[in-house]
């Protein structure tokens, strides 16, 4: 067990770095110029430079800070962030744990770890950290709910809220076309839990300088920055299980591709979904934050809740 | 209606309309100029904006020139023109050293700003003025630095003691406190410091915001952070040094604010011809610069929207066109390439090639834009009805170029009086009416689309001119030729002139004017004929545009204010000056 804990961890860290790597080239061959390719072959140094540059810079805690909590948010963001990859199986025989409620403990985890931007920007005695958080809280509000009514119509399906059971119902065929609205929906929300753009409003740097983390500087900046990816990438392994089967290849290729492993499936279908929050980030601009909720609570909260109804419909009836 | 014919008749007409209120009306270098007392200057300003005939109801500027040892010491300048009619008049009051002048800021709102400026760096006191308080330099300034007993290197080392500072950081507090408590008290709205150093303001502005929430109740901006003297400094070089000067004032459109300031030299010399050929090449070179400006513009508004693409994409454009003015100017921002008389060189060889290279996938690359943001519908949501400002308010402030247009202000100086033989070309002036946020962005994307359309309209008109004649050959005022200077005594003699005396610009005042990217870009100068000015007032269109941001800002929120600027389109370089 604890082997597997290390190898998640670390393997889950590389991956952290190495996608703020394919997000830069991939930004920039969006937006016709190279991108880092200058640390490494192809760059490929480059996040490893940029981790030692953070951890060696100066640490700065700002006079008016609430100290405890200051110290304190990073860690509960980071800390939030990694438990959850513990339910998530990543391919038959290879996960932490297998827990009848995993759905249930990753919805918690994810919402605590907004309590970290919270902390972070109340704490830090400033003005655009605070605004920052509390933009951050109205959007915890307004997508959380949106996110979780996705998932229950998952769960419907599946009848089970382990995310193992989930994956092997769907031998026969992915959650995502029944569950297409569903999945659209829990898209849009979790772009949104991620903090990314369009909805990177907390942090959103062109109004609010760098949002709840502008008075962070140093591993503490690392932290906040380190939960984020990893924040990503669970939400998109998330999204591969709940929708695309986790680890089992495409049923079209069923038999034929038997010989690949769970583990390549799943590895490809996450990084799919994390291209396109790359992609979006690179095509479109950011909403307001009276647009963002008037969206949550008027598009994505009645459609998420007409889904689950129309999905227990459908499970009861037919 | 012939050009000449037309002031006789305005001259005439003002003459009539202000009576008794005017002491003289005069044409200066074509230019209509009247004198009034202080006593008689808000009545004469009444009269003009309301008579149907004239309707001057856009103040350009409010300046002043200080004429020591004359006494009066000084002469306020107040600069109209009509968005309607499309003419101009310029108001002298003399004003002696003790004496105040009434505010205007009532009848033009515009004038709030230009008076606080006037009082800043002439100390001419303005009665009931709102908020006089200095505006470019710092508050803790003394002396008053465009008189003339005021020395260009400043009077020694400035007081930065530690009272000066705790004076600063107390009333910084004093001034958190006055906003916080003017309404609903300290615990329901906070202060934000917005800038001057932030992402999103474009360069050294600063917002002194009050919110509720994030709603904007009060938005106070302070300029001056980039202030470096450079009308004051003009007044120290002769003629043709101050051309380097403005290229660092709005330095996204350099070749816009050389064009301006030598349009308005060339008019104080009436024996000044210029070439068609120089006229076409400056046609050509502004309109690119209206390109390049535009698109740092959008690049910039649409990253502060937080659509990142769009400013990469950008950019990478406006690389082409700084080719472009490399190839001519030498130089990619501070080209200095427009001179007096004409421009610096001749296009070189290959330049019409590489411009129409250009133009070809021109078309193309702003539709990359459009097609990422015009039909957008988060783009539409943070732009459409952001920032409105009607029509009449904007003309009241003192707006111009794309913003006023975007109000629905049919009002284009290409057009409406035609400089550098823009007369000649053929293009469309885009005017919407919603001036909202959206509504200049339509405009300003429509504005590209036409000045690449003039681009290859001046590129046939240059190729149709003789090559060479790309300056004046009138060598009093053109440095002569090196085969004219080793060929006659006189080239001789005007090299030495030119290059030890400067230029003899004879004695008068001109105001010349041209549609920049931005707005109305002008030059006030007044020549004792000497080889430098007395004074040069630059009219910057940013600086009057600004001073509208709190009226556009209010009851929006901080994700608006971001947006609202970006739209304005500032450069604090020519802001600040």
């Amino acid at each position: 067990m604890l082997a597997r804990i290390l190898i998640i961890f670390v393997v889950l860290l590389t991956a952290m770095a190495y996608t703020t790597y394919v997000e830069r080239r991939f930004l920039a061959w969006f937006q016709w110029r190279m991108g880092p390719n200058r640390v490494g072959w192809l760059g490929l140094v480059q996040p490893i430079a940029d981790g030692v540059k953070l951890l060696f810079k100066q640490e700065l805690i700002p006079r008016m800070a609430d100290r405890f909590l200051y110290l304190l948010a990073p860690a509960l963001s980071f800390i939030a962030a990694f438990a959850i990859v513990s339910v998530i199986p990543v391919t038959r025989h290879f996960y932490i744990a297998d827990v009848n409620i995993a759905l249930l403990l990753v919805l918690a985890l994810s919402a605590l770890g907004t309590y970290g931007v919270i902390l972070a920007g109340w704490s830090s005695g400033s003005k655009y950290p605070f605004l920052g958080s509390l933009r951050s809280c109205a959007q915890m509000i307004s997508y959380e709910l949106a996110l979780a009514l996705t998932c229950i119509g998952v769960v419907l399906l599946a009848g089970s809220f382990s995310l193992q059971a989930i994956t092997t119902q769907q031998a026969r065929m992915w959650y995502v076309i029944p569950q297409v609205v569903g999945f659209l929906v829990f898209m849009a929300a979790a772009v949104a839990e991620t903090n990314r753009s369009p909805f990177d409003l907390p942090e959103a740097e062109n109004e609010l300088v760098g949002g709840y983390h502008t008075e962070y500087s140093s591993m503490k900046f690392a932290l906040f920055f380190l939960a984020e990816y990893v924040a990503i990438i669970n939400m998109s392994m998330l999204a591969a299980v709940l929708f695309f089967g986790g680890w089992q290849g495409p049923l079209l290729f069923g038999s034929g591709l038997a010989g690949l492993s769970g583990l390549f499936w799943f590895v490809l279908k996450t990084f799919v979904i994390i291209f396109a929050f790359i992609w979006l980030r690179a095509t479109l601009p950011r909403f307001r934050y009276d647009q963002l909720m008037k969206f949550g609570w008027l598009v994505l909260f009645p459609l998420a809740l007409l889904n689950v109804l129309v999905t227990a419909w459908i499970k009861v009836f037919v | 209606m012939d050009v000449g014919v037309q002031q006789a008749t305005l001259k005439k007409l003002v003459s009539s309309r202000l009576g008794s209120l005017a002491e003289s009306v005069d044409e200066i270098n074509g230019q209509a100029v009247a004198e009034v007392t202080a006593v008689n200057l808000r009545p004469a300003l009444s009269t003009l904006k309301e008579s149907p005939e004239l309707k001057f109801d856009y103040l350009s500027f409010v300046s002043a020139v200080d004429l020591y040892p004359r006494s009066p010491r000084f002469d306020a300048i107040y600069n109209l023109y009509s968005t309607q009619r499309h003419h101009w008049l310029r108001l002298k009051v003399p004003v002696a050293e003790e004496e105040t002048l009434p505010t205007v800021s009532d009848l033009y709102a515009t004038a709030n700003w230009h008076e606080r400026e006037v009082w800043d760096l002439f100390g001419i006191t303005f009665d009931r003025h709102p908020d006089l308080r200095r505006i470019v330099t710092s508050d803790h300034w003394f002396g008053h630095p465009l008189r003339k007993d005021y020395p260009v290197e400043g009077r020694g080392a400035w007081p930065l003691g530690a009272n000066v500072l705790q004076n600063i950081a107390e009333e910084g507090m004093a001034d958190q406190a006055d906003i916080a408590s003017s309404e609903m008290g300290p615990a329901r709205h906070i202060t934000l410091n917005m800038g001057p150093q932030h992402p999103a303001t474009h360069g050294v502005l600063r917002l002194a915001l009050e919110l509720d929430g994030e709603n904007i109740v009060d938005c106070i901006p302070h300029i001056g952070y980039l202030h470096t003297g450079i009308e004051k400094l003009s007044e120290h070089h002769n003629w043709t040094q101050n051309v380097t000067h403005y290229g660092r004032m709005d330095y996204l459109s350099p070749m816009n604010n050389e064009l301006a300031y030598c349009l308005a030299v060339e008019r104080l010399i009436p024996d000044l011809e210029i070439p068609k050929r120089a006229q076409y090449i400056r046609v050509l070179m502004s309109e690119l610069t209206r390109i390049i400006s535009h698109l740092v513009w959008l690049g910039t508004h649409a990253l502060d929207i937080g659509a990142m693409s769009v400013f990469m994409y950008c950019f990478a454009e406006r690389e082409k066109i700084l080719d472009l003015y490399e190839m001519v100017g030498g130089e990619r921002m501070m080209t200095a390439y427009i001179r007096i008389g004409g421009c610096a060189a001749d296009v070189p060889e290959g330049f019409e090639e590489a411009v129409q290279g250009w133009a070809r996938d021109f078309q193309h690359n702003l539709d990359i834009n459009h097609n990422l943001l015009t039909k957008n519908p988060i783009w539409k949501e943070r732009t459409v009805g952001i920032g409105v400002l009607g029509r009449e308010e904007s003309i009241n402030a003192g707006i111009s170029g794309p913003l006023a247009r975007a109000a629905g202000v049919d009002w284009d100086l290409r057009r409406d009086n035609p400089y550098s033989s823009y007369e000649e070309f053929d293009f469309d002036i885009p005017v919407e009416t919603a001036g909202d946020v959206y509504s200049r962005y339509l405009v300003r994307m429509e504005e590209m689309v036409q000045a690449h359309r003039i681009v290859l309209q001046a590129l046939e008109k240059i190729r149709e001119t003789e090559p060479g004649t790309h300056v004046s050959r009138n060598y009093k005022y053109v440095p002569p030729r090196r085969e004219d200077i080793d060929a006659s005594i006189e080239g001789l003699i005007h090299h030495f002139k030119y290059w030890t005396e400067g230029i003899p610009v004879p004695t008068g005042e001109a105001y010349g004017f041209i549609e920049a990217s931005k707005g109305e870009l002008g030059f006030y100068l007044v020549s004792d004929g000497s080889a430098r000015p007395v004074r040069v007032k630059v009219r910057g269109p940013s600086f009057s545009n600004l001073s509208a941001l709190p009226r556009m800002v209010q009851g929006h929120l901080i994700a608006d204010v971001v947006a609202i600027i970006g739209s304005i389109d500032i450069v604090l370089g020519e802001v600040d000056r």
